[in-house]
Order: C-alpha cells, then structure tokens, then sequence
C-alpha cells in the first residue's frame, strides 16, 4: 500500500510530548481553519500565482519567494516550502481568464485548525505533510498569515511536540534536504 | 459547426449543478477536510510519466490528491494537473446516462437498451458485411484490463483485427523503430538514467511542459552535479530550453540530419565503440522515399538489406557539419559539439524524446539512427546512458504495446501474422485453431478513411477524442456529420466531446478511479490502484461495458469470470507475458507497490534491461545481450537512413511552417483539463505563438486576430509573440487542447509509411490578420 505511516517514534513522542513540555504557551485564540486566502483548489493544491509573470524570467520567482522578501506596503511575498524545485511552473500558474470552459461541482476543502488532544498539548499538525515538510515557510515569524506564526520560531524542530492529527496521512517526501531524487554525483 | 446537441447536454448538467448548490449561502462553499477522508494509490490519469498518486476520498468522493512519497516515479511531486485531478472527474456535465440519437438530440435510454442496440449494431453488420465492417478504436488511456477485454473480444470473438488505439497517433514509430533495432518494444532503460546521465540530449521534447516531472529529475540531477549539460534539439525556444545549456534550434525535419551528423562524425574520427559494434550491432538500410500515406489505400513494404561497415560509413559521409548545416539550419559548430559529446568516450548521454520524433513521416526512421549514435557510441545498456522513447498517455505502453491493441498485434509482443503467436493467443483463450485471422486489420488513419467511404458500418470508441484529434480534421469529421446513416458511431466517455456529438448512441463511463485498473507507464513500471470513488449517475466502467456487449452477442464465455473481473482479466493475460521478457506478477504483488517494471522475475524488477545483473533474461558474461533480436542473431541493427524532405513544405502560398502540440496545463483534447477552473483559467483557448520578427513583418501584435490557413482550412486565433515559447523565424505553433479552435482542421493526414503514425508536426501556412 503506498500510503506511507509516520515512523513509530513520532507516535510515542505525540504520547509524552505533553509531559515533558507542560512550560509551552497556551495556544492563542485562533480561526476555526485556515481561510483560502489565495486561489487554489483545496487546502493541499498548488496556489495558482495571484500577479502577472509575463515580464519574469525563470529564476525571478525565487527572488521573492525564497526568503519571503518584502514587496510593497509592508506585504511580504509569500515564502515557498520547496525552493529546492526550481521550475516553479510546474505546478503553480497564473490566471488568463475568469470564465469557465462548463460548470464544475467539485467544493474546495480545508483542513481544520486549533487540533490537539487536551487543552493543554500541544497544536497537532492538521494537514499532510507531503510539499509542505519546511514548516517556517508557512510558519515562520514573518508568515503571511498571522494566524499561523509560531511562537516559538528557535525550537527549530517542530516535530518534536506537535505531530499529524491523522495516522494515514500522506507523509513528507523523501531526502528533502538534498533533494526529491537524492542525486548524488 | 453546430454544436446545439452538445450545448444541450453541457445545459442539462449545468442546471443540475445550480440546483444542487442552491442551498448554500456563501459563494464559496468550503469543507473541512479531516481525519475522516480514506486515502488510496492511484496513478495519475494524465501523461505516460506514471506519478503515482495518494488520493484523499470521503463519503466516494475524493476530495484531495498528493504525490505519493513512496512512488519511485515522483517521490511525493506533481504537476500542476496531477494536483488537480480531484476536480476532474466533477464537472457539471459528466455524462450518467445512456443517451441514444434521436432526430438531432438525444434521448436517455437505459443501459439494457443501450447494449442491446450496441450488440445488436455489431451482429447485424457482422452478418450482413463481415468482419472487415467492424472498427473499435480505443486508447493509451484504456487501462491493461480494458485493453485486454477488447482486443480478446475483437480478435478472438469477433475474428476481426480492426482494432487500433489512438496510440496510434503517439507512439506507433517508436514502437516500429523498436522491433527493428533491437527485436523488442520499449525501453531497456529507466527513470534511474536520469539520476545519473552527464548529458541530457532532447529530441523535438519540450519536457517542461510534457513530462514536467521527469523534467524536474533532470534539474535535479544537474543541480546535485554542475557539469551535468542538457542540448535541445527544438524548432521553438520552449520553456525546456530556458534551462537547456544549448540550444540547437533546427529546420522541421533536420533532425535526420543532426543524427546522421553525429553519426558521420563517430564513424570519420574513430570514435566508434568497436566492442559494442563488432559483437553486438549488424548494419542495414532500406527502402528510400517510400511515400507518405496521404492517399487512400497507400501501401508500403519495406526492402531491408545489410551493409558492410564500409559501405555504412560511405552512406553516412554526405552529412558533414556542413551539409547537415544546409539541412537542418543549425550552425555547423553546434552540430560537431553535439556530435563531440557522443563522441567523448565517459560521458553518459541520455537522449530523450517524444512526440517530435515519433509524430513524424520519417518518425521510425528518426527513432532508428538515433539508436544508431547511441549503438555506434556505446552509449547505451550502461546506468546513465541510453537513449529513452518518451510516451505521452498513461497506458500507451501498459495497454497498447504490451496487450497488443493494435490492428496487427497480440499480447505479450505478440502478432496475428506469426501462426506460433496465433496458437498462443487460441490456446490461453480456449479458441478453434485458426480462429484467429491472420491478416492485420486496418490502423488508425485506414480505419477513418475506410469509415469516410462508408465502409466501416459500425464502430465503437472509447476513452478518446478522435473528432478533435485526428489530422486533417474535416474530411473525417465532416464526413460523419454529413452522412450520419452511412455508419453507426458508439462513443463511450465521461464527458460530452466533438466525438460524443457525433456519435449514435453514448455510453457514459466510469473515470480514473470511479473504477479498478491498471497502467503501465513509460519505464515498463505496471502499476495497479483499486476502486476508490463511486461514479456519478448510471456510469459505468467501459471493462464492463465490453463485457456486456459481448455477452450479448452470445461470447460470454470469453470473460466466464462471476466476480473480480478485473483480477481475473490480469491473470489470464499474465500468462502471454511470462517467458516472453515481459514477465509481470501476479496481481495481489500489485496492490502492494507503488508498481513494478518488467519483467518481473521471482518478485524482483528490472530497472535495466539487456544488462546483467539487472535483467535476469540477461548473459551475466556479455556486456549487454540483445537476447529479443532474434532474426539478426542477438545483434541490434544500426540503420542507415537519409534524410528525406517533410510531406509538403513552405512555400510562396503557404510561407510558415505549422507545428502543433500540448500546453503543461491540459491533457490532450481537453475534455478533463478544461473543465477544472484553475487549469482553464490558465490556459483558456488555444493561440497562434509567431516569431516576433515573422510578427513585425504582418504587422501582427500580441493579442492581434490572425487568419491560419492551410491547402485543407482555415482558422482565427489570436497571436502570441514572445510568450511562454518563440518559434524560430518561418514557425507557427498552435495547441490542440482546444475543442473550439480546432487546429486539425488544417493539419495533413501524411504519415510515417512504416509505422503509419501521422505528422502532426509539419505542415505549410498562411498566416494573415484577420
């Protein structure tokens, strides 16, 4: 079966993480899911590219959204998880038109937040982690949705407290710091 | 064209829609995806690259996908259709019922009524105009239990070859290009070569937007070893060249000339691997100008005959840097650098192609010499080196190739003509001796032409779009909506298409995995996913569909299976695969694994074939065994062949060249694609890209209306300059996804004469404003 479980250890850190870590915050009021604040399909498509790219290049995406640079008014561009994955339109394009070739019924889905196991464990992480197993870049202190900042930014390896809510959820891709194929020379 | 009945059916779906979504107060309606959904394995539907998929289903519907970080294919990544797959199978207008012609609508009927007309159609035609009055024309994107259900049925019930898959139209001259060079269809590499080739040469394959995560692979390998060089060979500036090191931008057709230059160059300097050479290759060439099929009734028989080295090396000497200069229009200094890396005795080349080789009037001839630079190099059956025939559709080699859907063929790399293969296929399926016919039936482009002259009464499509994507559009399309009685069209799909329009009676269809399959992709990787969502209405997979037809026509005893039908299909067609080196495993292996490549031996894959240790059907003491070339003794043949002129070119007239093709984010007609609201909002309707200084000359700026007219039609659309790709000067390039813009309307229906795969990359132009 190719849908992968997380590792074992995860489930015992999920089960004395809240022990051991009684000193973490109180999560903060938050929304009961993450709004779609940009376009895509559900909570786990691509974002389609919300500005015109016609003037760019291949290597401008990254300008911006590698780091999350500031871009005009004190909005900052979005950080991408994956910059190891260079040909960013693969996957993310950009809206020519705003009619439908014919109607469609699919309804878009998001993942719930504010998940834990008592009020006072910690945040379980509610959303697959395949393409999204750099956690800062939607999670960071500068993030773009405030919602979601962490607190606590220095802990630096989340997994240690807050683990996937769900068992049979899709996991990380493999050998993310090299990169997906780990091509060594 | 009217499209008033197609209209009718988009309306009744739409209103549907509206009715069922009525009740929500927000424009947006959003769900909370939760621990509730069940994921499943699927391969993507879409292209030959074979992702595999984790699909997110709730309540038989699925509701989200990601790539699968298990699947040795993509490791968790997608591309921008495969992450969009959940809202394919639910546009408002999918087709859930059997709808049969009524006047110049429809009328919905019931499935009983449906496959009693559609065996009663084949009977009566059978009896009244024989077997040669049949045609079922199927698809790459039929899964191996569909592919396998049709051609049993056709060939051993209905003792009629006519069946051909729109493969036909793909990947027909690679395949032919295959069992004359080394006596075996499909690769003896592997995705693995991408992760470890020094040189990555890409023929005519604009693999950003086509294969886009093999594409990714490929950067990742030059990102993890800097001196890795990609050289691509294109008559556009694509979003592929952007990354490539070099680019040769080529004349449509040089390509003969780039392979026969390299190969000229190898055979001039002593850079010939004379092991591989003299212990595993033999030379041959064949018959020169044999045609290019666009009359009807065309014939061709080849006249092969071998050559000494000598004689081969003379053959080739025209095409020095120079001529092939001449020829193709690439600069005779880029052609011997080319030529330089085959030469270069460590590097490892992998060469790459697709449609711009195959969709070609010398298509097998080009796939041929291209084996002749990697044989006459040695750069092939080493891990990183060896040439690489792309496909296009998800089953092209699963289903087409390997089970034999085509008018010539059995399962197993099998064929009708060889009375050993025949007996093969009559035994395994409990058949009278000779009730197989022994004589081909009609390919692709035959069977529309013999459908046009009103000699095929009765045919059955499924799983394809043949009245947006067939060449030369218009005779075939128009012929059908013109004489309507002369024939009976059954069309099986998911959506309502130019094809479904046409056709006589509907069959609405199961998709992807509304049912239980199987593909095999384009690194001989089987891959299985079970039934995980319901289908919509009363639609059906077309397995079944088959299944019940012939029941109808009293041939049930061809599928005697009660239940695990598709099971049941797998294992009896395994049995035309074990010994044959394409050996697959039993199907339970398959719900396991995120698929395997054959032949799969004691459970074990092959990632390479012909080389020992990794292909057990291998000599472990040669160097690489060519064990399938059986008629030249285990050698693989290096061809010689000349480079010929393109069926018609440019000129006064007709001054461009015409070049069609798919965009990244649709699949090819667009009858999925389009209707999934992110995908068609990116790519709402098809265009013309010019050169910008072709565009200043007519006086054509960006978004300006242009009039394409061929000697076979014409068409608005308008100009995009200087967009995602630029043709080189003289070239126009327009997408096919585009049902409203029909671009085969002005394509030739010329065709490569050994493999009878058209060219829909080369045609003469006018262009003009509007």
């Amino acid at each position: 079966m190719g849908g992968p479980t997380p590792p074992s250890p995860l489930r015992w850190i999920a089960l004395v993480a809240p022990l051991l870590l009684t000193a973490c915050p109180a999560p903060v009021e938050r929304p009961q899911a993450i709004p779609l604040s940009v376009d895509r399909l559900f909570d786990g498509a691509p974002p389609t590219i919300p500005h015109d790219v016609a003037e760019l290049g291949r290597h401008d995406c990254l300008s911006c959204h590698a780091e999350g640079d500031a871009i005009a008014d004190g909005e900052a561009a979005t950080v991408t998880p994956h910059p190891e994955l260079e040909r960013c339109g693969q996957c993310h394009v950009t809206t020519e038109a705003v009619n439908a070739f014919a109607d469609n019924t699919f309804t878009g889905g998001v993942y719930p937040m504010g998940l834990q196991a008592h009020a006072e464990a910690p945040l379980l992480i509610p959303h697959p982690l395949t393409m999204r197993e750099n956690c800062l870049a939607c999670h960071g202190p500068d993030a773009d949705e405030a919602a979601l900042r962490t607190t606590h930014p220095e802990r630096i390896r989340c997994q240690q407290c807050h683990v996937p809510a769900h068992q049979g959820w899709p996991g990380p891709r493999p050998d993310l710091e090299m990169d997906p194929w780990n091509t060594v020379p | 064209m009217s499209t008033s009945r197609r209209n009718f059916l988009r309306g009744m779906a739409t209103t549907a829609a509206t009715a069922a979504l009525a009740g929500c107060a927000s424009e947006k309606v959003v769900q909370t995806l939760d621990s509730s959904l069940t994921w499943g394995k699927a391969p993507c539907r879409y292209c030959g690259t074979g992702c595999g998929t984790l699909v997110g289903v709730r309540d038989g519907k699925v509701e989200a996908v990601t790539g699968d970080p298990a699947c040795p294919v993509n490791r968790g990544t997608l591309c921008v259709k495969g992450y969009h797959l959940p809202a394919m199978l639910y546009g408002a207008d999918r087709l859930t019922h059997p709808m049969l012609r009524k006047g110049d609508g429809f009328v919905q009927i019931s499935w009983d009524e449906a496959l009693d007309i559609a065996a009663q159609k084949f009977t009566e035609t059978l009896e009244q105009h024989g077997p040669s009055a049949l045609a079922m024309y199927g698809s790459g994107q039929w899964t191996v239990q569909e592919g396998y259900a049709a051609n049993k049925w056709f060939k051993g019930g209905l003792r009629c070859n006519n069946i051909d898959p729109n493969a036909r139209l793909c990947m027909a001259s690679a395949v032919v290009a295959f069992y004359t060079t080394f006596g075996a269809d499909e690769p003896m590499g592997c995705y693995d070569d991408l992760d470890k080739a020094d040189v990555f040469v890409l023929w005519g394959n604009n693999m950003a937007e086509m294969h886009p995560v093999l594409f990714s692979r490929v950067l990742a390998r030059k990102r993890a070893a800097p001196h890795v060089r990609i050289i691509d060979i294109t008559t556009r500036h694509t979003q592929t060249s952007d990354y490539a090191d070099e680019v040769l931008l080529m004349k449509p057709q040089g390509d003969l000339a780039i392979a026969n230059g390299i190969i000229r160059y190898l055979v001039t300097t002593g850079r010939v691997d004379w092991d591989m050479v003299e212990n595993h290759c033999t030379f041959k060439t064949g018959l020169t100008e044999p045609g290019y099929g666009t009359e009807d009734h065309f014939k061709f028989k080849e006249q092969a005959r071998g050559l000494t080295f000598e004689e081969f090396k003379a053959a080739v000497d025209p095409y020095t840097p120079e001529r092939v200069e001449e020829l193709s229009g690439v600069p005779a200094a880029q052609i011997v650098r080319l030529a330089e890396a085959f030469g270069a005795k460590h590097n490892k080349i992998v060469s790459t192609w697709c449609m711009g080789m195959n969709q070609h009037v010398r298509g097998t001839w080009i796939n041929q010499i291209v084996y002749a630079a990697h044989l006459l190099s040695g750069k092939i059956g080493v891990p990183g080196s060896n040439p690489f025939s792309l496909t296009g559709q998800p089953s092209a080699c699963g289903t087409v190739r390997e089970v034999g859907t085509l008018a010539h063929a059995l399962p197993g790399g099998r064929n009708v003509k060889t009375e050993a293969h025949r007996q093969k296929a009559e035994e395994i399926w409990g058949l009278e001796p000779g009730t197989i016919d022994p004589v081909p039936g009609t390919h692709t482009m035959a069977m529309f032409r013999a459908m046009d002259r009103g000699e095929i009464k009765t045919m059955w499509v499924q799983v394809t779009n043949p009245y947006v994507t067939l060449p030369n559009l218009r005779r075939y399309r128009d012929g059908k909506r013109d004489r309507p009685d002369d024939s009976f069209l059954i069309v099986s799909d998911i959506y309502p298409t130019p094809t479904t329009e046409l056709a006589d009676l509907i069959l609405p269809s199961a998709g992807w995995v509304e049912k239980e399959g199987m593909f095999g992709n384009t690194e001989r990787r089987t891959q299985q996913w079970d039934q995980l969502a319901e289908p919509p209405g009363e639609a059906k997979p077309d397995v079944w569909q088959i299944v019940e037809v012939a029941k109808r026509m009293g041939m049930g005893h061809l599928f005697p299976w009660e239940e695990q039908l598709e099971k049941n299909l797998f294992e009896e067609y395994r049995l035309f695969t074990l010994g044959a080196g394409k050996d697959l495993a039993d199907y339970e292996t398959y719900r396991n694994v995120s698929g395997l490549r054959w032949p799969v031996i004691d459970g074990r894959e092959t990632p390479w074939r012909y080389v020992a240790p990794h292909d057990p059907y291998a000599d472990p003491d040669k160097r690489i065994d060519f064990y399938s070339a059986k008629k030249t003794g285990g050698r693989a043949v290096i061809w010689f062949r000349p480079w010929e002129p393109a069926a018609e070119e440019p000129d006064g007239e007709y001054p461009f060249w015409l070049c069609t093709g798919r965009v990244i984010e649709h699949w090819h007609s667009g009858s999925m694609t389009r209707r999934v609201k992110q995908l068609h909002q990116a790519m709402p309707a098809a265009y013309a890209e010019l050169n910008p200084d072709d565009a200043a000359t007519l006086g054509v700026v960006e978004g300006s209306r242009v009039r394409l007219s061929t000697r076979r039609g014409s068409i608005e659309l308008p100009a995009r300059i200087d967009a995602r790709a630029v043709p080189a000067p003289g070239n126009v390039f327009v997408p096919f996804f585009d049902e409203d813009a029909p671009i085969n309307d002005l394509t030739l229906d010329a065709f490569c004469p050994m493999s009878k795969e058209p060219d829909y990359k080369k045609c003469a132009v006018r262009v003009e404003l509007a």
